[in-house]
């Protein structure tokens, strides 16, 4: 037997429905696949650069602090 | 307490109103669907903005009853309560695409959160922060500007029913968008209900700093954007407060966030209309927002210079944008130019305006201060004060209009941080934003309030640094989270103890006129005056603070300077019979008599004050006296005279 052809439906239900099927693939994805699957870690920052602006900020802070 | 319940359910009512008003016209644009927070951002402020304009037309044609107001608020509330039942029902479908479009449009970069601590954490102290700033917002007005002009002048519109012109008011041809939504707060309330008006323009303006974050940091991190805003001790305290920054920063913020979504994101054009009606809305609140525009305009035009396939979609934008800001905001600039014939009134007066005014006996009288005193840049105007801007800012902001403005040390501290993070999409073209507004604003009026609009700006920049943290070696990035972590507590620490001499009188455990007595300094003569004496009095007053009095009362110093009239007279008789013509009644004389506070122009009190002849009554009656000391030492001396003639 041949199914009779039928145009997709835009009635509200079963849009409703494909957007549950759209969160339902992003959860089980998103619970299976570690969040940094296949992706090169981001570079790290350089040390001295680093140390500079912690210095920096704790000069800041410091003095803002003492401002008060 | 009941007071305070009553203030807090008619700033509800306004919201809701505002929202009904607003939700149409975001409907017909077809912007913000499928997350309810950007429709209640974009409705609520499209909406105070279209309610603002409705008031400044019912000024002009002299309608400004209160039970015309009264009506207008409950159609338009009961439109808002349908609209909101309409959004429920739809709430299912819209809460499920909006968790698809978060995913979608925060791109892969930001599918991690924030860490739950640090989510827990802000969102913690941003509420407590904006919980201490409801409890001073729930207290009487005692802010001075406020009582000079935010609240006095729609006080004035309203007991004249029209929008009137007052020419012994320096402020009466600004821009009064924000003025309008207190007088609106006044018709149904009161003044704490306007001050509370501030106070939810400062959460709305923390909302506006998430709908401007998420398509370039993505919503769950846009969040702690929003919390920042709340913890910036200037926001924060002017959230207490009925001025005007903080709704000049919510405009300018919702006005980049729709251009953002049509220029950069190519949404459609229809989010130029809407960042041309929030322009419009900054533009109609403040003149410091034609400012940003320029800064706005400049970074987009030197970004065309290298993307020159946006040549075409970006510059029909800037029309929109332009037309529909003049098209919201002209009603202010026209009504300055027609009663100043400046229509950027006090600004550039030398060359735009009648600076020189006449008396009526033709003879030429002061000039008006210029538009941009040497007192109101204490850097200076060159390069050095610009470099130096930043630190001084941050360490000195009582030099740049007060403490209480501060923008806090975070900016500062964090911002080099940026050397240690990688480029993001975006971050170029607010931060050249903030950069060119910086230059005019050293260049013209180094206020700190003034720099407001760049607040949501600088946030998101600061939030990428906390994001890249994770980049940076142990010891450093663990010293930074730490003193990050200390400043956010302070913040929060200082909006909280703010709330300590406001909570007595929010709770109901003191009246608002022993708050009153206690705290501000004019309330004592007005409350005197408004007993003993007719309303239809008219007094001339060294004191600006005049929100508290019942009767028309105009401002000394600019009377002087309009009119000279302290050429005119030699002794106390002629001062009396001067006034008397002029038809005021009353003097109310203040002086600083102690400390170093505040100091008054002494030329009304010396005049007034000048030895009569022994044979005649002296022309002036003190009907009460009294001295208050402020918390900061200073001791002013009040007198309310009657003038006999």
């Amino acid at each position: 037997m041949i199914a009779p052809w039928r145009k997709p439906s835009d009635d509200g239900d079963t849009l409703v429905r494909r957007r549950q099927i759209a969160i339902a693939r992003r959860v089980i994805a998103a619970t299976l696949l570690p969040p940094d699957e296949g992706r090169p870690r981001p570079p790290r920052a350089t040390a001295w650069r680093a140390w500079l602006w912690a210095a920096w900020m704790l000069v800041v802070i410091g003095f803002w602090i003492l401002s008060w | 307490m009941f007071a305070t319940v009553l203030s807090a359910l008619t700033v509800a009512t306004i919201a809701v109103a505002a929202f009904g008003v607003g939700r149409p016209l975001i409907r017909a644009l077809r912007v913000g669907d499928g997350d309810r927070l950007s429709v209640g951002v974009w409705s609520i402020s499209a909406g105070l903005i279209a309610v603002g304009l409705l008031l400044a037309v019912l000024g002009q044609a002299g309608l400004l009853y209160k039970s015309l107001i009264g009506v207008l608020t409950l159609v338009a509330g009961f439109w808002g309560i349908g609209e909101l039942s309409r959004s429920q029902s739809r709430r299912q479908v819209s809460a499920r695409s909006q968790k698809a479009n978060a995913l979608d449009s925060s791109g892969a970069m930001f599918r991690s959160k924030p860490p739950r601590w640090l989510a827990g954490g802000i969102l913690t102290l941003a509420g407590l922060a904006a919980a201490g700033s409801f409890i001073g917002a729930a207290a009487p007005p005692t802010a001075g500007d406020a009582l000079c002009y935010h609240l006095e002048l729609p006080k004035r519109f309203l007991l004249e029913q029209a929008l009137v012109y007052l020419p012994d008011s320096d402020n009466s041809a600004n821009p009064l968008l924000v003025e309008n939504w207190y007088l609106w707060a006044l018709a149904l309330d009161g003044g704490v209900a306007a001050q509370m008006v501030h106070w939810g323009l400062g959460v709305l303006l923390a909302l506006a700093a998430v709908v401007l974050a998420t398509p370039v940091l993505g919503r769950p991190w846009s969040w702690c954007v929003g919390c920042l805003v709340l913890l910036v001790p200037g926001i924060n305290n002017q959230m207490t407060a009925p001025l005007n920054d903080v709704a000049l920063a919510l405009f300018t913020t919702l006005a980049l966030a729709a251009w953002w979504r049509g220029a950069i994101d190519d949404d459609g054009r229809r989010w130029f209309v809407l960042a041309g009606w929030m322009l419009g809305g900054a533009l109609g609140t403040k003149h410091s927002a034609i400012l940003f525009a320029i800064a706005w305009l400049l970074v987009a035009l030197a970004s065309l210079w290298r993307q020159r396939s946006y040549r075409r979609i970006w510059l029909t934008g800037a029309a929109i944008i332009a037309t529909v800001a003049l098209s919201v905001s002209g009603i202010w600039y026209l009504r300055a130019a027609f009663y100043t014939g400046n229509p950027v009134y006090p600004f550039f007066d030398e060359y735009l305006g009648a600076r020189a005014a006449t008396d009526p006996s033709g003879l030429s009288v002061d000039h008006a201060p210029p538009s941009f005193p040497a007192d109101k840049a204490p850097l200076g105007r060159d390069l050095r004060a610009l470099l130096t801007a930043p630190w001084q800012v941050t360490m000195h902001p009582e030099r740049f209009g007060g403490r209480g403005h501060q923008l806090g040390a975070l900016f500062l501290a964090t911002l080099p941080g940026l050397a240690c993070c990688r480029r993001l999409r975006g971050m170029g073209t607010f931060l050249s934003i903030s950069a060119v507004y910086v230059v005019g604003w050293t260049m013209l009026r180094q206020n700190v309030r003034f720099l407001f609009p760049l607040v949501p700006l600088l946030a998101m920049p600061v939030v990428w640094v906390w994001i890249e943290i994770r980049r940076l070696p142990r010891v450093p990035a663990s010293l930074v989270g730490a003193l990050t972590i200390g400043v956010l507590i302070i913040h929060a620490a200082a909006g909280t103890a703010r709330a300590r001499g406001c909570l007595a009188v929010c709770l109901g455990l003191e009246s608002r006129d022993d708050y009153l007595l206690r705290r501000e300094p004019s309330y004592r003569a007005a409350a005197w005056a408004n007993a003993l004496l007719d309303p239809g009095i008219r007094i001339l007053s060294q004191e600006q603070r005049a929100f508290y009095f019942n009767a028309r009362v105009a401002r000394e110093n600019v009377y002087r300077r309009r009119t000279g009239y302290d050429r005119h007279v030699a002794s106390a008789a002629e001062l009396a019979r001067h006034l008397a013509g002029e038809g005021f009644t009353h003097l109310l004389l203040a002086e600083t008599t102690h400390g170093s506070g505040i100091r008054y122009n002494p030329t009304l009190s010396k005049l007034a004050d000048l030895e009569h002849s022994g044979t005649d009554a002296n022309p002036f009656h003190c009907l009460t006296e009294y001295r208050f000391t402020s918390d900061d030492g200073t001791v002013r001396r009040y007198r309310l005279m009657k003038v006999r003639h």
